[in-house]
Protein backbone atom coordinates (compact mmCIF):
# COMPACT_ATOMS: atom_id res chain seq x y z
CA UNK A 1 0.00 0.00 0.00
CA UNK A 2 1.14 3.64 -0.16
CA UNK A 3 3.04 4.20 3.01
CA UNK A 4 4.64 0.94 2.71
CA UNK A 5 1.19 -0.91 4.86
CA UNK A 6 0.74 -3.96 4.67
CA UNK A 7 -3.06 -5.13 4.06
CA UNK A 8 -4.11 -8.92 4.25
CA UNK A 9 -7.86 -9.95 3.87
CA UNK A 10 -8.63 -14.03 4.32
CA UNK A 11 -12.17 -14.51 3.48
CA UNK A 12 -14.03 -17.61 2.40
CA UNK A 13 -17.29 -17.25 0.04
CA UNK A 14 -20.25 -19.95 0.48
CA UNK A 15 -22.49 -19.33 -2.63
CA UNK A 16 -20.93 -16.45 -4.57
CA UNK A 17 -21.15 -14.02 -0.69
CA UNK A 18 -18.91 -13.43 1.48
CA UNK A 19 -19.30 -16.04 4.44
CA UNK A 20 -15.96 -15.20 6.84
CA UNK A 21 -13.46 -12.50 6.91
CA UNK A 22 -10.50 -11.58 8.98
CA UNK A 23 -8.58 -8.46 7.81
CA UNK A 24 -5.47 -7.72 9.23
CA UNK A 25 -1.71 -5.38 8.78
CA UNK A 26 -0.06 -2.90 9.78
CA UNK A 27 -2.66 0.10 9.27
CA UNK A 28 -4.55 2.53 10.97
CA UNK A 29 -7.63 2.99 12.15
CA UNK A 30 -8.95 5.25 14.44
CA UNK A 31 -11.31 4.02 16.64
CA UNK A 32 -9.61 0.86 16.19
CA UNK A 33 -13.37 -1.46 16.66
CA UNK A 34 -14.35 0.17 14.16
CA UNK A 35 -12.69 -2.94 12.09
CA UNK A 36 -14.87 -5.42 13.79
CA UNK A 37 -18.08 -3.50 12.40
CA UNK A 38 -16.62 -3.23 8.46
CA UNK A 39 -15.70 -7.11 8.84
CA UNK A 40 -19.61 -7.41 9.26
CA UNK A 41 -20.98 -5.37 7.24
CA UNK A 42 -19.50 -7.34 4.62
CA UNK A 43 -20.61 -10.72 5.83
CA UNK A 44 -23.22 -11.72 2.79
CA UNK A 45 -22.24 -9.32 0.26
CA UNK A 46 -21.03 -10.72 -3.39
CA UNK A 47 -17.53 -9.44 -4.21
CA UNK A 48 -18.52 -7.61 -7.42
CA UNK A 49 -20.93 -5.70 -4.88
CA UNK A 50 -20.12 -2.23 -3.95
CA UNK A 51 -18.11 -2.83 -0.82
CA UNK A 52 -16.28 0.04 -1.07
CA UNK A 53 -19.11 2.07 -0.57
CA UNK A 54 -20.53 -0.49 2.34
CA UNK A 55 -16.77 0.20 3.88
CA UNK A 56 -17.06 3.94 3.13
CA UNK A 57 -20.90 4.18 5.11
CA UNK A 58 -19.46 1.87 8.10
CA UNK A 59 -15.95 4.34 8.69
CA UNK A 60 -18.62 7.28 8.53
CA UNK A 61 -21.39 5.93 11.15
CA UNK A 62 -18.66 5.58 13.22
CA UNK A 63 -16.80 8.76 12.21
CA UNK A 64 -13.53 6.39 12.40
CA UNK A 65 -10.40 7.39 10.11
CA UNK A 66 -9.03 4.26 8.44
CA UNK A 67 -4.68 5.55 7.48
CA UNK A 68 -2.56 3.86 5.26
CA UNK A 69 -5.38 1.63 3.20
CA UNK A 70 -8.20 2.48 1.45
CA UNK A 71 -11.83 1.11 1.09
CA UNK A 72 -10.57 0.20 -2.27
CA UNK A 73 -7.40 -1.85 -1.46
CA UNK A 74 -9.91 -4.25 0.52
CA UNK A 75 -12.77 -4.38 -2.07
CA UNK A 76 -9.45 -5.54 -4.60
CA UNK A 77 -8.19 -8.04 -1.98
CA UNK A 78 -11.39 -9.51 -2.06
CA UNK A 79 -11.96 -9.50 -5.53
CA UNK A 80 -8.41 -11.11 -6.13
CA UNK A 81 -8.78 -13.44 -3.32
CA UNK A 82 -12.26 -14.68 -4.95
CA UNK A 83 -10.34 -14.79 -8.43
CA UNK A 84 -7.87 -17.39 -6.74
CA UNK A 85 -9.94 -19.34 -4.74
CA UNK A 86 -13.33 -20.08 -6.18
CA UNK B 1 -0.96 23.83 30.82
CA UNK B 2 1.97 21.93 32.95
CA UNK B 3 2.64 18.26 31.92
CA UNK B 4 3.95 15.51 33.41
CA UNK B 5 7.48 14.25 32.53
CA UNK B 6 7.65 10.71 34.16
CA UNK B 7 11.26 9.40 33.57
CA UNK B 8 12.28 6.27 32.11
CA UNK B 9 11.80 3.27 33.82
CA UNK B 10 11.81 -0.57 32.27
CA UNK B 11 8.90 -2.69 33.30
CA UNK B 12 7.48 -6.20 31.57
CA UNK B 13 5.65 -5.58 27.51
CA UNK B 14 1.95 -6.25 29.43
CA UNK B 15 2.95 -3.38 32.55
CA UNK B 16 3.91 -1.45 29.73
CA UNK B 17 0.84 -1.35 27.46
CA UNK B 18 -1.25 -0.99 30.16
CA UNK B 19 0.47 1.78 32.02
CA UNK B 20 0.18 3.65 28.69
CA UNK B 21 -3.91 2.57 28.39
CA UNK B 22 -4.71 3.37 32.36
CA UNK B 23 -2.95 6.93 32.06
CA UNK B 24 -4.87 7.46 28.93
CA UNK B 25 -8.13 7.08 30.80
CA UNK B 26 -7.09 8.90 33.57
CA UNK B 27 -6.12 11.94 31.07
CA UNK B 28 -9.61 11.66 29.50
CA UNK B 29 -11.34 11.64 32.83
CA UNK B 30 -9.28 14.92 33.79
CA UNK B 31 -7.84 13.25 36.89
CA UNK B 32 -4.11 12.85 35.23
CA UNK B 33 -2.41 15.81 33.48
CA UNK B 34 -1.21 15.31 30.32
CA UNK B 35 1.76 13.12 29.83
CA UNK B 36 5.04 12.24 28.31
CA UNK B 37 6.80 9.03 29.55
CA UNK B 38 10.31 7.20 28.65
CA UNK B 39 10.09 3.52 28.78
CA UNK B 40 12.18 0.20 28.62
CA UNK B 41 11.15 -3.32 28.29
CA UNK B 42 12.47 -5.37 30.95
CA UNK B 43 12.69 -9.01 29.37
CA UNK B 44 12.65 -8.42 25.55
CA UNK B 45 9.76 -8.36 23.91
CA UNK B 46 7.50 -7.79 20.54
CA UNK B 47 4.45 -6.06 20.57
CA UNK B 48 2.15 -6.02 17.58
CA UNK B 49 -0.32 -4.04 16.09
CA UNK B 50 -3.94 -4.17 16.81
CA UNK B 51 -4.83 -5.25 13.27
CA UNK B 52 -1.78 -7.69 12.77
CA UNK B 53 -2.50 -11.37 13.18
CA UNK B 54 -0.30 -12.94 15.86
CA UNK B 55 0.52 -16.33 13.93
CA UNK B 56 1.35 -14.19 10.93
CA UNK B 57 3.57 -11.79 12.06
CA UNK B 58 5.43 -13.47 15.19
CA UNK B 59 7.63 -16.92 15.43
CA UNK B 60 5.62 -18.51 18.60
CA UNK B 61 8.02 -21.20 19.14
CA UNK B 62 11.19 -18.75 18.96
CA UNK B 63 9.71 -16.29 20.83
CA UNK B 64 8.64 -18.97 23.88
CA UNK B 65 12.26 -20.61 23.29
CA UNK B 66 14.02 -17.17 23.83
CA UNK B 67 11.59 -15.97 26.54
CA UNK B 68 10.49 -12.67 24.47
CA UNK B 69 6.98 -11.93 25.60
CA UNK B 70 4.26 -10.50 23.16
CA UNK B 71 2.02 -8.18 23.28
CA UNK B 72 -0.78 -6.63 20.76
CA UNK B 73 -0.76 -2.93 21.23
CA UNK B 74 -3.79 -1.07 21.56
CA UNK B 75 -2.86 1.31 18.62
CA UNK B 76 -2.01 -0.28 14.77
CA UNK B 77 1.29 -0.45 12.89
CA UNK B 78 3.41 -2.93 12.59
CA UNK B 79 5.14 -5.67 14.50
CA UNK B 80 7.95 -4.26 16.95
CA UNK B 81 11.16 -6.29 18.47
CA UNK B 82 12.08 -4.23 21.65
CA UNK B 83 15.57 -4.67 22.79
CA UNK B 84 17.96 -2.03 22.48
CA UNK B 85 15.42 1.15 22.03
CA UNK B 86 14.24 3.64 23.92
CA UNK B 87 10.21 4.10 24.01
CA UNK B 88 8.16 6.91 24.92
CA UNK B 89 4.71 7.56 24.73
CA UNK B 90 2.83 11.02 24.89
CA UNK B 91 -0.81 11.26 26.11
CA UNK B 92 -3.07 14.23 25.82
CA UNK B 93 -6.58 15.91 24.90
CA UNK B 94 -6.92 15.53 21.48
CA UNK B 95 -7.25 18.88 21.22
CA UNK B 96 -3.85 19.76 21.76
CA UNK B 97 -2.74 18.51 18.96
CA UNK B 98 -3.62 19.11 15.20
CA UNK B 99 -7.21 16.94 14.24
CA UNK B 100 -5.44 16.17 11.14
CA UNK B 101 -3.91 12.63 12.10
CA UNK B 102 -0.63 12.48 9.61
CA UNK B 103 0.18 16.34 10.59
CA UNK B 104 -0.12 15.57 14.53
CA UNK B 105 2.27 12.48 13.84
CA UNK B 106 4.72 14.97 11.94
CA UNK B 107 4.09 17.37 15.33
CA UNK B 108 4.86 14.35 17.93
CA UNK B 109 7.71 12.95 15.28
CA UNK B 110 9.49 16.00 15.57
CA UNK B 111 10.14 15.84 19.09
CA UNK B 112 11.97 12.73 18.15
CA UNK B 113 13.79 14.78 15.52
CA UNK B 114 14.74 17.53 17.55
CA UNK B 115 16.45 15.25 19.86
CA UNK B 116 18.21 13.33 17.43
CA UNK B 117 19.49 16.98 15.96
CA UNK B 118 20.55 17.37 19.69
CA UNK B 119 22.46 14.31 19.33
CA UNK B 120 24.28 15.44 16.03
CA UNK B 121 22.03 13.43 13.28
CA UNK B 122 19.62 15.27 10.13
CA UNK B 123 16.63 13.08 11.10
CA UNK B 124 13.09 13.64 8.80
CA UNK B 125 9.56 12.65 9.08
CA UNK B 126 8.45 10.05 6.57
CA UNK B 127 4.24 9.76 6.54
CA UNK B 128 2.80 8.07 7.51
CA UNK B 129 4.58 6.98 11.26
CA UNK B 130 8.36 6.53 10.41
CA UNK B 131 11.65 8.63 11.43
CA UNK B 132 14.60 8.27 9.01
CA UNK B 133 18.30 8.98 9.36
CA UNK B 134 20.11 8.97 5.90
CA UNK B 135 17.16 7.23 4.63
CA UNK B 136 17.17 4.96 6.79
CA UNK B 137 14.09 3.73 9.42
CA UNK B 138 15.84 5.23 13.34
CA UNK B 139 12.22 5.08 14.48
CA UNK B 140 8.44 3.71 13.89
CA UNK B 141 5.64 4.71 15.80
CA UNK B 142 1.92 4.63 16.24
CA UNK B 143 -0.98 6.56 17.82
CA UNK B 144 -4.37 6.10 18.62
CA UNK B 145 -7.32 8.94 20.06
CA UNK B 146 -9.89 7.70 22.16
CA UNK B 147 -12.37 9.27 24.58
CA UNK B 148 -11.00 12.60 23.31
CA UNK B 149 -6.85 11.97 24.04
CA UNK B 150 -4.53 10.96 22.02
CA UNK B 151 -1.68 8.19 22.74
CA UNK B 152 1.42 8.33 20.68
CA UNK B 153 3.93 5.79 20.91
CA UNK B 154 7.07 5.08 19.78
CA UNK B 155 10.67 3.72 19.50
CA UNK B 156 13.67 5.22 19.00
CA UNK B 157 16.24 2.04 18.04
CA UNK B 158 19.52 2.16 20.29
CA UNK B 159 20.84 -1.01 18.93
CA UNK B 160 19.64 -2.80 16.35
CA UNK B 161 20.24 -6.90 16.00
CA UNK B 162 18.21 -7.19 12.49
CA UNK B 163 19.28 -11.25 12.40
CA UNK B 164 17.63 -11.79 16.20
CA UNK B 165 14.69 -10.09 14.99
CA UNK B 166 13.90 -12.00 12.28
CA UNK B 167 14.53 -15.31 14.12
CA UNK B 168 11.73 -14.04 16.41
CA UNK B 169 9.21 -12.24 13.63
CA UNK B 170 7.71 -14.12 10.69
CA UNK B 171 9.39 -14.18 7.45
CA UNK B 172 6.89 -14.88 4.45
CA UNK B 173 9.15 -17.28 3.05
CA UNK B 174 12.09 -19.02 4.68
CA UNK B 175 14.21 -19.18 1.42
CA UNK B 176 14.13 -15.30 1.38
CA UNK B 177 14.93 -15.29 4.55
CA UNK B 178 18.64 -13.98 4.14
CA UNK B 179 17.75 -11.50 1.65
CA UNK B 180 14.93 -9.79 3.95
CA UNK B 181 17.87 -9.42 6.62
CA UNK B 182 20.23 -7.67 3.83
CA UNK B 183 17.49 -5.16 2.77
CA UNK B 184 16.69 -5.09 6.54
CA UNK B 185 20.02 -3.85 7.59
CA UNK B 186 19.87 -1.41 4.49
CA UNK B 187 16.50 0.24 5.53
CA UNK B 188 17.22 0.47 9.33
CA UNK B 189 19.62 2.14 11.40
CA UNK B 190 20.53 3.12 15.22
CA UNK B 191 21.57 5.67 17.46
CA UNK B 192 24.61 3.78 17.51
CA UNK B 193 24.88 3.23 13.69
CA UNK B 194 24.87 7.18 13.28
CA UNK B 195 26.60 8.66 16.71
CA UNK B 196 28.54 7.75 19.28
CA UNK B 197 26.30 8.30 22.07
CA UNK B 198 25.44 6.35 25.13
CA UNK B 199 21.58 5.81 26.43
CA UNK B 200 21.73 8.52 29.25
CA UNK B 201 22.40 10.93 26.41
CA UNK B 202 19.30 10.11 24.39
CA UNK B 203 17.40 10.01 27.06
CA UNK B 204 18.61 13.46 27.95
CA UNK B 205 18.43 14.94 24.63
CA UNK B 206 14.57 12.86 24.06
CA UNK B 207 13.61 15.11 27.47
CA UNK B 208 14.55 18.15 25.63
CA UNK B 209 12.64 17.25 22.68
CA UNK B 210 9.53 16.61 24.54
CA UNK B 211 9.54 19.15 26.57
CA UNK B 212 10.47 21.98 25.04
CA UNK B 213 7.99 25.05 24.94
CA UNK B 214 6.39 23.23 27.50
CA UNK B 215 5.75 23.84 31.54
CA UNK B 216 6.31 20.38 33.24
CA UNK B 217 7.24 18.67 36.41
CA UNK B 218 8.95 15.95 36.31
CA UNK B 219 6.75 13.21 38.12
CA UNK B 220 5.42 9.10 38.87
CA UNK B 221 2.76 7.38 38.28
CA UNK B 222 -0.15 7.67 40.82
CA UNK B 223 -1.63 4.99 42.47
CA UNK B 224 -4.53 5.23 40.85
CA UNK B 225 -2.79 5.10 37.51
CA UNK B 226 -0.56 1.88 38.59
CA UNK B 227 -3.21 0.10 39.82
CA UNK B 228 -5.65 0.58 36.96
CA UNK B 229 -2.77 -0.41 35.10
CA UNK B 230 -2.34 -4.15 37.08
CA UNK B 231 -5.65 -4.77 36.27
CA UNK B 232 -5.53 -4.21 33.10
CA UNK B 233 -2.59 -6.55 32.77
CA UNK B 234 -4.88 -9.44 33.77
CA UNK B 235 -7.60 -8.22 32.46
CA UNK B 236 -6.45 -7.75 28.70
CA UNK B 237 -2.93 -7.60 28.00
CA UNK B 238 -1.81 -10.84 29.39
CA UNK B 239 -4.86 -12.28 27.96
CA UNK B 240 -4.91 -15.01 25.25
CA UNK B 241 -8.18 -13.62 24.00
CA UNK B 242 -6.75 -9.94 23.53
CA UNK B 243 -2.72 -10.76 22.21
CA UNK B 244 -4.14 -13.80 19.50
CA UNK B 245 -7.61 -11.80 18.47
CA UNK B 246 -6.78 -11.59 15.28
Amino acid sequence: MPGGKLLCVDVEFSEGRINKIRITGDFFLHPEETIEKIEGSLIGMRPEGRLDVVILSTLAADRARLIGATPDDIERLIRKARTVVP
Amino acid sequence: MRWRLIPYAENDAFLNMAIDESVSLRVGSGQSPPTIRFYGWKSHAISIGYFQSLEREVDLENCRAAGVDIVRRRTGGGAVFHEREITYSIIAKEELFPKDIIASYREICGYVIDALGLLGMDAEFKPINDILVKGRKISGNAQTRRGGVLLQHGTLLYEVDVGRMFSLLKVSDEKIRDKMISSAKERVTSVRQQANVDMEDVLAALEKGFTQGREYDAGELTEGELAGARELVESRYKKQEWNGMR
